[in-house]
């Protein structure tokens, strides 16, 4: 009974009791703060890799890619893990904008169904991300046509033949944010109206290079950008049309060998195992190959995305691991603290524990009064944290450019944290676990002061000045 | 001595069985590395209904004697009994060199030693790595070793200690024994009514103490009121005057109805007239009520109140014969 009530009282009545309450407080958000945001960019960084990759990938392991793909996907389909699977092309080339952008790129090859294995739809300014008020409802796969409203022979008349779509990167053509935060984009379709040549060069599956026979040189017309918020994809990569660009590198069959891809993405039930899953889609695929006698000059990998983003994630693995070690240091560090203020607290009131104990309290009592005290402090103090965390966690973005704009040096580089906003939700989860490490650390550090008052004989206590 | 006419309270012969007795009773304080024996020997009894007043000079040890009979403090030997319970609680490691080691502040040095030895050993090993006068591993091992059993004692011991503590004394100090000190020492943050509901709070339960709230406030008004204390119930410590506070204290011991009321001193912190007061405070409930009180006191003539006056001299007690009888008449003394 006494203990409750003496908790209470020397809460109301005490000013260091604020002191630790803030201390408790301050802390937690400030772990809150930092682990909101350096856990969100790490998952906003996961779901950005997922976003360009299926679940699992037939991957070959060379430019000329690998044949009866076809086949493949056919057989995987008949799966009942599989939702879809969707054959890509990869190589590299270099590309000529409008005669003011020359660079040397990533080149995808994506048919119109990639948009049922990966979310690279959704990433799509024109077709997806430009907003609704425009009436147009976001695409569910992605296109490549040719906008109706641009007059592209009056921009380009002496161009001659088959002109398709091309979807570049937004970085590519110089869509990023500025110094005030806010990104241009084009104002109209029109602004979409610029060309594209791009070179590439098919690879022989002997890997030999037949630069006359295998070149491929066509000019495209930009539709659309791109923007996944991974940095390096959106800075280096073009997107075309699967047919075309299986043409320009004589991917297609003409060569003599079957038609190739480079990848085959698949894309999973949800909830199934994705491990599982890879080992069935590996028998198929050895299968095939093993029935259409393909040789060594076709090497292939099955792996799940994580596997095949391995030394990205696992880069970002460690980062994890770095923060969640520096943030061990600032909470031992935080439990420091506390413990000092319940020190204090003790050695104050060493009479009153004192006196507690001439009237017949049990050490257990009195060790029961600075433990509760702590819970007392813990909880408060982690209830008002999470809240002002949530508060600044909630409006990081407008408290970065407010200070952005005072000190006149924007915080948060995109091209260096890969995204363009800091994350500014919060993990349900995280904010348990903080939450319960802040009490704990609270009862934890009134633990040592609560024994030391607990062993103290009365006369001792009382006679302490 | 006088008998009251009262027959519903405790006979007050001194045939009657002693509620306290402690014989032999021994302690020294370490005061940096002087050891001063405050008692030697010390032996007493205090019989039903008693009023004993144990006089002495400042320093002379008898608020120290005062605190072992109320189990406020261990001594380092004798035995002390209430009625045939034995509270005595010796230090658990009577062997001399555990004692000396783990009791005592000495494993510091055992602990510094063994880590100067380990840094020297260290040095050694980086300097001249030929000349290690032993094995490193060797010596890391059993410096851990001795570490590792000496914090294990030390922390058992304590624990033991802790506990025994729990079981024996405080059942003693929550319902047998009150204690008035001379600094009064109430919790400042709470009121006069709760201060002198400390007892019955820290010996109930939640559901115990509100349950018998009511019961336990018209008890603790009561046992004010006739402290004349009635005015002051929601008052904090720092609203009254000494003498007040001292009345809360007796207020505080009283509420649970002790066995043995001990006084430290308790007109030791108030001018005389005050004083006079608490004393009548402390001779009525003698009188009227039969209380059993053990009083320490460097004043002679606040001793001469009591019973029996036993003098502290050189860590032993002796009788003092030669008091005049009967005692001064003060309890007429108006207190409020």
């Amino acid at each position: 009974m006494y203990k409750l009530h003496l908790i209470l009282k020397y809460l109301r009545s005490r000013r260091i009791a604020w002191v630790s309450l803030i201390a408790v407080m301050l802390c937690t958000t400030m772990v809150l703060v930092v682990i909101s945001v350096m856990g969100g960019w790490l998952r906003m960084f996961r779901e950005s890799f997922h976003g360009l990759n299926g679940d699992v990938i037939v991957h070959g392991r060379s430019l000329a890619g690998f044949p009866h793909y076809q086949e493949i996907i056919d057989q995987l389909r008949g799966l009942p893990e599989v939702e879809a699977a969707v054959p890509t092309l990869h190589t590299y080339g270099l590309v000529n904008i409008n005669n003011s952008i020359r660079d040397a790129v990533d080149v995808l090859g994506y048919p119109a169904s990639i948009g049922t294995v990966n979310r690279f739809t959704q990433s799509l300014y024109r077709q997806y991300q430009k907003p609704v008020d425009e009436r147009r409802t976001p695409a569910t796969q992605p296109s490549w046509d040719l906008l109706p409203n641009i007059r592209y022979q009056e921009i380009k008349p002496n161009l001659k033949g088959f002109t398709p779509g091309m979807i570049v990167g937004a970085g590519v053509i110089g869509i990023r944010k500025d110094s005030k935060g806010d990104i241009k984009r084009p104002d109209s379709d029109l602004e979409y109206g610029a060309w594209a040549n791009l070179k590439v060069l098919g690879i022989n599956p002997d890997e030999s290079v037949d630069v006359e026979k295998n070149k491929g040189d066509r000019t495209y017309w930009i539709v659309d950008d791109s923007r996944t918020q991974v940095w390096q994809y959106d800075s280096k990569t073009i997107y075309v049309p699967f047919k075309v660009l299986q043409q320009d590198l004589r991917m297609d069959g003409t060569d003599g060998e079957p038609a190739r891809a480079s990848d085959v993405q698949i894309k999973i039930r949800d909830g199934l195992d994705l491990n599982k899953a890879r080992d069935k889609i590996a028998s198929v695929v050895d299968d095939v190959m093993m029935a259409n006698n393909v040789d060594s000059r076709f090497p292939y990998i099955v792996e799940t995305w994580e596997e095949s983003q391995a030394l990205w994630l696992g880069a970002i693995e460690h980062e994890k691991m770095l923060v969640t070690i520096l943030f061990g240091i600032i909470s031992i560090v935080a439990i420091f603290l506390i413990f000092c203020i319940f020190y204090m607290i003790v050695v104050e009131k060493t009479k009153d524990i004192g006196i507690i104990k001439s009237v017949g309290a049990t050490g257990a009592g009195v060790a029961g009064i600075f433990l509760g005290y702590g819970l007392v402090i813990g909880i408060v103090g982690a209830g008002m944290g999470l809240l002002l965390g949530y508060l600044i966690v909630h409006n990081i973005n407008q408290l970065h450019n407010w200070l952005a704009a005072i000190l006149g040096v924007p915080i948060w580089n995109p091209e260096v944290y890969a995204f363009d906003t800091i994350p500014n939700t919060m993990n349900p989860n995280e904010v348990i676990v903080i939450c319960a490490i802040a009490v704990i650390s609270s009862v934890l550090g009134s633990l040592i002061p609560a024994i030391v008052a607990a062993l103290l004989q009365p006369v001792e206590a009382l006679r302490w000045e | 001595m006088s008998q009251t006419a009262e027959t519903t309270l405790p006979p007050r012969s001194t045939q009657d069985k002693p509620i306290i007795r402690a014989q032999g009773l021994r302690k020294t304080f370490r005061m940096g590395d002087a050891v001063v024996a405050v008692l030697k020997n010390a032996d007493i009894s205090v019989r039903p209904g008693e009023f004993v007043a144990i006089e002495g000079r400042s320093g002379s040890g008898k608020s120290t004697l005062l605190h072992l009979l109320g189990a406020l403090d261990t001594p380092d030997g004798g035995s002390l009994h209430f009625f045939d319970r034995d509270y005595t609680r010796l230090p658990p490691a009577d062997e001399p060199v555990v004692k000396q080691i783990v009791m005592s502040r000495r494993w510091w040095y055992v602990l510094a030693i063994t880590f100067a030895a380990f840094a020297m050993q260290m040095v050694a090993a980086i300097v001249a790595p030929r000349f290690s006068p032993l094995p490193l591993r060797w010596f890391l091992g059993i410096a851990f070793g001795v570490m590792l059993i000496t914090a294990v004692i030390g922390l058992a011991l304590h624990v033991l200690r802790f506990v025994r503590d729990d079981a024996i004394a405080t059942p003693l100090r929550n319902s047998e024994f009150g204690f008035v000190f001379q600094f009064y020492h109430l919790l400042p943050e709470l009121n006069v009514l709760e201060n002198t509901m400390l007892a019955p709070m820290i010996q109930r339960s939640w559901f115990s103490f509100r349950a018998n709230r009511r019961k336990l406030r018209e008890r603790a008004t009561s046992v004010l009121k006739e402290l004349g204390l009635d005015h002051r119930l929601k008052h904090k410590p720092s609203q009254l005057s000494g003498g007040e506070r001292q009345r809360v204290a007796i207020a505080r011991a009283l509420m649970n109805e002790p066995v043995v009321l001990f006084a430290d001193e308790p007109t030791g912190n108030l001018d005389f007239e005050t004083g006079q007061q608490i004393m009548a405070v402390l001779e009525r409930l003698h009188r009227d009520k039969g209380q059993t009180i053990v009083m320490v006191t460097h004043d002679r003539s606040i001793a001469r109140m009591a019973d029996r006056v036993l003098v502290l001299k050189e860590g032993r007690l002796d009788r003092v014969s030669d008091l005049p009888n009967p005692k001064p008449a003060i309890s007429t003394m108006d207190y409020r």
